[in-house]
């Protein structure tokens, strides 16, 4: 059994065990795939094996004539409706409409080109297999370098070139700080692209409610709200009339944001047959048939004068995109424009983004979302740069280092970072690795021809902001209290987060409070989870609700202890006029008299309040990774002794949490560093489509961690709170990278990408050996 | 994917010819054919089993030869798709009339597969590839020796 | 996924199964531990039409040693090879391959006459069992009859089984004190198979030398790969640490691997050496 502290001061600070686990652990979590509604029906969907061809013919017949086949349907069906449709995030940004079947092209592997509904699962997948289609290949487009060069062919037969969108930003006087540089430091990083892999795949059931007159929706998703709207627009369906609903959600990572052409037709065939419509991913389509991350192609330079102060930085970044574009597919590499010089005083800063189409799987967010890239791109930059100045590389960061007294701290392109200590997490990470000794052992090792590098990666990670929060807080007439969030999480054990800061902010035990979430009737608004952003805004909305429901009670108590509103205080749960504790009242008793009228006469009946938080701001967490590795020379073997991990998000509501979310990370960035890689080959066939060749990190993969904090509380937000569950990824990865490349430097290998498997530094080492005549 | 190899046959250049251009030869000869008809100059339509082993899946295929330079030089498509995804080729075959009694076969392709079979495959569709090639030249040969012996 | 629809029969005895492959024709398979066979049917790579279940025939389980041999029931799980006192003592190389086949799980189902009849080019015991100079008992209803490992791994998936054979039984000669095994093995990152694998035997005079190395290495290519260059270095010789890496150099020799997505054909070539250098000090 969990247990709860009863108390209730000290709830924010507090390791309470997630209340979640028990149900999730115990198989009696209730995901898409456990609903059954009678009559349900079972969808399949028929996928193009091609990255890129011209549909000739699509054979339905044979499909349609098998047993317990509701419905075959193709593109000729939908009469154009039912496409996808991208947010045009920018001016002149090229997002022509998905289709949710294709209609005579297709442009990526798994693009779906006929529906399938039948009685059972089986029968669907049998019937999705007698689907004949006739294609004419036409060769594909898979790498944003040959895709952006000039005449390359179109990606899709309606583009007029590749390109989904470019964004410059600049500030300072980049070509000045170009021209007196000492020294400038070139570099071209490729980030792998990463499958996401949540452990449950995507999936919904859709259900007409009574004729005409609604759309029940249960889908596995981050942002039930938006999907809601953006599911409605693209049905054409009126959006008051669908209610959708996030059930227990089994990892997104950002992928479950954003309406997918499944979605749309689950949706309608439910509404066309006037029957509920269940469609579950397998692995195998989860792995073409949901967003993918990272994929970005970096070039920069880096101008440094002799005593490696950073003047200047340009960065040219090409993003892979894939052939569709869903809702969140453009975001990602925006990052880089916020992010670009990391922690890093560097007034000269010229960012170009290009987003690129090509005939592969769609990318889009993934935990990090484009910070990754962003920090691994400086924090390769920071080390080159004192390697190539032949200075230390942690003299080069602080020597840079934007100072505590320079916050609020706005950057050459017009960001602004809230706070940040950056030294002291430094600080706090190289005392807790041992750094010196590490150091000496290295060298120790080395002299001994072992491979062994130390590298460390200092990073800020901005988190919440984008968009609003909602809560809602409403004690009912017992005094327990029901919590609505619009932050509906999946996994990041929110129920327990937000149940210890209504806790502490009402005086209210936690096992009397209930916090719901993910259903549009229930929740009247809100947004959801992702970027890092619940803590801070769903629980900015919370503290502000909590502080209206504290209002009105403390005007009710006021009313039936016949005192003065300013006189009554809220202690130990109870209200009570200041220094008379003996005649206090609780919320039991406050909410009954809420309920039954005995409030006064120009007052609103019952306890509840709602608020929403918007702080037009984002959050600047930070911290300090170093990573000690070394590889074996004749295998290529990477192996990962030590990492240390120091972050900092401002103030934790839950330090276990805090530390679960960023193992989490850490275990998504190893991935990316150390095995993941999603790859096609140049006709743009998958070459790793499944878990037999993409090599997902696995617990027994995982590093010991040594993890430390400090604490910088972010002054913007009424909790002191920063997002922290991208940190791992974020950070992890490029103290990898810069280790493993201090481990090669003896070799003079200067950069290889991740991840680094072992028969990439095995080939690394070779070529090397080779160059240096050993 | 690209292959390429060379197999010699111990008979005349116009043996190995007449052979590898003759329909029924080829029907006997390409690995898991089960149907094969033509459909045009050229063309034939066939289902085949394609696969190694106890692994093998029901595709239905288009075939063409092209470019033909009697007796040296020859090419053949191939267009297969199935439930487990499709199976595309193209090659390249030259013979040498290395002397009266011996022909050396040199061939180039470039292959395409996709759907579960590559998804799941990846780490060996190269050397099932050569493997179902070298099925195929073993074959051929068998057929060229039967020729020879009729005479 | 899921598989098409199929018929099931789960017979108790080998003729009984083997009446149910005559009756069924092409469309039957048999089924042992499913975890090759299942996998491919859900992605329906394959389809067949009935599966004759031999995991309920008693006679195909168990370990035991005749005189010098040990034998093995075709639907022994790899646990139970894994943890066999008689496997480790007789041939420990086997009891080690066992216990690096996936995960517990597969351990608990996967049966070595599946794996050996699957014949995976990244399996373990074809390697193991071709240094071990196994041979394979296979009957039908037209009698039995002994293939040796050599000639019967043939290529990628490809055995000498005909499709009306059971295999019952694996022999494994010369399990006598101066005999021992090994095996070492270089798991694929995502898939936990082998990307290179070593299987050595070595037969040891009453002078400690060698007399016979016999050494199987997978991951190069569509069956396991005789090092021959190997056996022949070391056979007459010392075991001196030297002698076994010098001879372990010569492990790819004659080998023609295809790399892939994830090792090339070179880092496969590398691999074959360490791994046999390391399977060969393991065995001493
Ligand atoms: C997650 C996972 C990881 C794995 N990792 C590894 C690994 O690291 N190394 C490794 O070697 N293997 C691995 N395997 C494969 C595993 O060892 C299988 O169990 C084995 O390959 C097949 O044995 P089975 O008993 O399951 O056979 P089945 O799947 O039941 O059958 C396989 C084939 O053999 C035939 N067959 C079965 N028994 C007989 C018999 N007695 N006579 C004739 N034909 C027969 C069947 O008809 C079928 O064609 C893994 C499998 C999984 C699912």
């Amino acid at each position: 059994m969990t247990q709860h502290p009863h108390g209730t001061t000290g709830l924010i600070g507090a390791s309470v065990p997630r209340v979640e686990d028990l149900a999730l652990i115990t198989g009696a979590g209730q995901y898409v795939d456990d609903i059954q509604l009678p009559g349900m029906l079972h969808m399949a969907v028929v996928r193009s094996p091609y990255p890129k061809a011209r549909i000739r013919s699509i054979e339905t017949a044979a499909a349609r004539a098998m047993p317990g086949v509701a419905a075959v349907i193709t593109s000729a069906d939908l009469e154009g409706k039912l496409n996808v449709v991208a947010p045009p995030m920018f001016p002149g940004m090229q997002a022509p409409p998905t289709p949710a079947l294709a209609a005579g092209m297709v442009y990526a592997v798994g693009a779906p080109i006929a529906a399938v509904v039948a009685a059972t699962r089986t029968l669907a997948q049998d019937a999705a297999n007698a689907v004949e289609v006739e294609y004419e290949p036409l060769p594909a487009t898979v790498d944003v370098e040959v895709a952006t060069a000039p005449g390359a062919a179109p990606v899709r037969d309606e583009l007029q070139h590749n390109i989904v969108y470019t964004t410059v930003r600049e500030g300072g006087d980049v070509d000045k700080a170009f021209g007196e540089a000492h020294h400038i430091t070139r570099l071209r990083i490729q980030s792998p692209r990463q499958v996401v892999l949540a452990m449950e795949p995507r999936g919904l059931v859709a259900a007409p409610e009574r004729p005409g007159q609604g759309l029940r929706v249960w889908i596995s998703h981050q942002t039930p709200h938006l999907a809601r709207s953006e599911l409605a627009a693209e049905l054409g369906y009126p959006e008051h009339l669908i209610h959708l609903s996030a059930p227990d959600v089994g990892g997104g990572f950002g992928s479950k944001s954003g309406i997918y052409r499944e979605d749309l037709l689950a949706c309608h065939l439910a509404l066309k047959l006037d029957r509920p419509v269940k469609w579950v991913a397998t692995r195998s389509e989860d792995f073409v048939a949901t967003n993918q991350g990272r994929d970005q192609l970096m070039f920069s330079e880096l101008a440094l004068s002799q005593d490696g102060t950073m003047l200047g930085l340009k960065v040219k970044l090409l993003a892979n995109m894939g052939a569709y574009l869903h809702f969140a597919t453009a975001g990602p590499p925006q990052r880089m424009m916020g992010m670009a010089p990391g922690c890093y005083q560097i007034r000269n800063l010229r960012v170009e983004v290009s987003g690129v189409f090509t005939n592969t799987v769609s990318t889009g967010p993934y935990r990090g979302a484009g910070r990754p890239e962003a920090v691994l791109n400086i924090e390769r930059l920071a080390d080159l740069a004192a390697r190539e100045l032949g200075l230390d590389r942690i003299a080069l960061r602080r020597k840079n280092f934007i100072r505590p007294d320079q916050f609020p701290y706005r950057t050459a392109t017009g960001v602004e970072y809230d706070s940040g200590d950056y030294e002291k997490a430094l600080d706090e990470a190289l005392r807790l690795s041992g750094y010196d000794a590490m150091l000496r052992q290295r060298d120790e090792r080395r002299a001994r021809g072992e491979l062994v590098g130390v590298g460390l990666c200092s990073f800020v990670e901005p988190s919440g902001g984008a968009f609003f929060e909602s809560g809602s807080i409403r004690v009912e007439p017992s005094g327990a209290v029901t919590v609505l969030t619009g932050s509906s999480p999946h996994g990041q054990g929110l129920e327990t987060t937000f149940a210890q800061v209504v806790g502490e902010k009402l005086g209210v035990p936690m096992d009397r409070i209930s916090v719901r979430h993910g259903d549009t009737v229930a929740i009247q608004q809100g947004i959801g989870t992702f970027g890092s952003r619940s803590a801070i805004m769903g629980g900015g909305a919370l503290v502000a609700a909590a502080e209206k429901v504290i209002d009105k009670a403390k005007r009710i108590a006021a009313h039936l202890l016949e005192a003065a509103t300013e006189d009554i205080v809220l202690e130990d749960g109870a209200f009570a006029v200041a220094g008379v504790p003996n005649k206090a009242m609780t919320w039991a008793q406050i909410s009954g008299a809420a309920h039954r009228g005995r409030i006064p006469a120009d007052m609103e009946a019952g306890l509840q309040e709602s608020a929403t938080y918007d702080p037009r701001r984002e959050s600047w967490g930070f911290g300090t990774h170093v990573a000690l590795v070394s590889i074996e020379t004749n295998t290529g073997e990477l192996k990962i002794e030590k990492l240390v991990l120091v972050d900092d998000c401002g103030v934790l509501i839950n330090p276990k949490i805090v530390e679960g979310q960023i193992h989490g990370g850490v275990a998504q960035g190893l991935g990316e560093a150390l095995r993941e890689h999603m790859r096609f080959d140049e006709d743009g066939q998958v070459l790793t489509g499944s878990l037999m060749d993409y090599a997902i990190l696995r617990a027994a993969d995982m590093p010991p961690l040594i993890m430390g904090e400090t604490e910088t509380p972010n002054p913007f937000n009424p909790l002191g709170v920063k997002g922290v569950g991208e940190a791992g990824a974020n950070g992890a990865p490029p103290a990898v990278a810069n280790a493993v490349m201090d481990a090669l430097e003896p070799l003079g290998i200067r950069h290889v990408d991740m991840p680094y498997t072992a028969p990439k530094l095995w080939a690394a080492i070779r070529a090397a050996q080779g160059d240096q005549g050993a | 994917m690209k292959l390429d190899g060379v197999y010699t046959f111990h008979a005349p250049r116009q043996l190995v010819w007449e052979t590898v251009q003759d329909p029924e030869a080829l029907r006997r000869c390409i690995p898991g054919l089960e149907t094969f008809e033509p459909t045009g100059q050229d063309e034939y339509a066939a289902t085949m089993k394609i696969g190694v082993g106890s692994i093998k899946g029901s595709y239905r295929a288009k075939i063409r030869i092209f470019d033909l330079q009697e007796p040296e030089h020859y090419k053949l498509s191939v267009e297969a798709t199935g439930t487990p995804g499709f199976v595309r080729g193209e090659g390249s075959f030259d013979l040498v009339a290395d002397d009266a009694e011996t022909t050396t076969l040199r061939w180039e392709a470039d292959a395409q597969i996709g759907g579960a079979v590559a998804a799941v495959g990846q780490r060996m569709l190269g050397g099932v590839a050569k493997m179902t090639v070298g099925q195929l030249w073993a074959a051929l040969d068998a057929q060229v020796k039967a020729r020879q012996a009729r005479g | 996924m899921f598989p098409a629809s199929f018929d099931y029969h789960a017979p108790t005895t080998v003729p009984e199964a083997l009446r149910l492959l005559a009756e069924n024709g092409p469309d039957a398979k048999l089924l042992a531990g499913g975890h090759s066979l299942l996998p491919a049917m859900k992605l329906r790579l394959l389809e067949p039409g009935c599966l004759v279940d031999i995991g309920r025939i008693p006679e195909l389980r168990g370990i035991r040693r005749e005189g010098q041999t040990l034998v093995i029931g075709a639907a022994t799980l790899h646990a139970d090879i894994a943890t066999s006192d008689v496997v480790r003592q007789a041939a420990p190389g086997l009891a080690t391959a066992a216990s690096l086949i996936g995960d517990v799980q597969v351990r608990n189902r996967g049966t070595i006459g599946g794996s050996a009849a699957h014949d995976d080019p990244a399996a373990d015991y074809p390697v193991i069992l071709t240094a071990l100079d196994a041979s394979f008992m296979l009957v039908s209803s037209a009698g039995a009859r002994t293939v040796a490992s050599g000639d019967f791994f043939l290529d990628y998936f490809t055995t000498a089984l005909s499709d009306l054979e059971i295999i019952t039984e694996v022999r494994i000669p010369g399990a006598a004190a101066s005999v021992t095994s090994a095996y070492a093995k270089l798991e694929h990152p995502a898939s936990g198979f082998l990307v290179v694998s070593a299987g050595v035997r070595i037969e040891r005079g009453a002078d400690g030398r060698c007399r016979t190395a016999r050494i199987a290495i997978g991951g190069l290519g569509g069956r396991p790969f005789r090092a021959t260059a190997v056996e022949s270095a070391l056979a007459g010789h010392a075991l001196t640490p030297a002698a076994i890496a010098a001879a372990a150099a010569l492990a790819a020799d004659g080998s023609d691997p295809d790399g892939d997505a994830y090792a090339p054909a070179e880092y496969r070539r590398h691999m074959a050496t360490v791994y046999v250098q390391r399977a060969l000090e393991a065995a001493l």
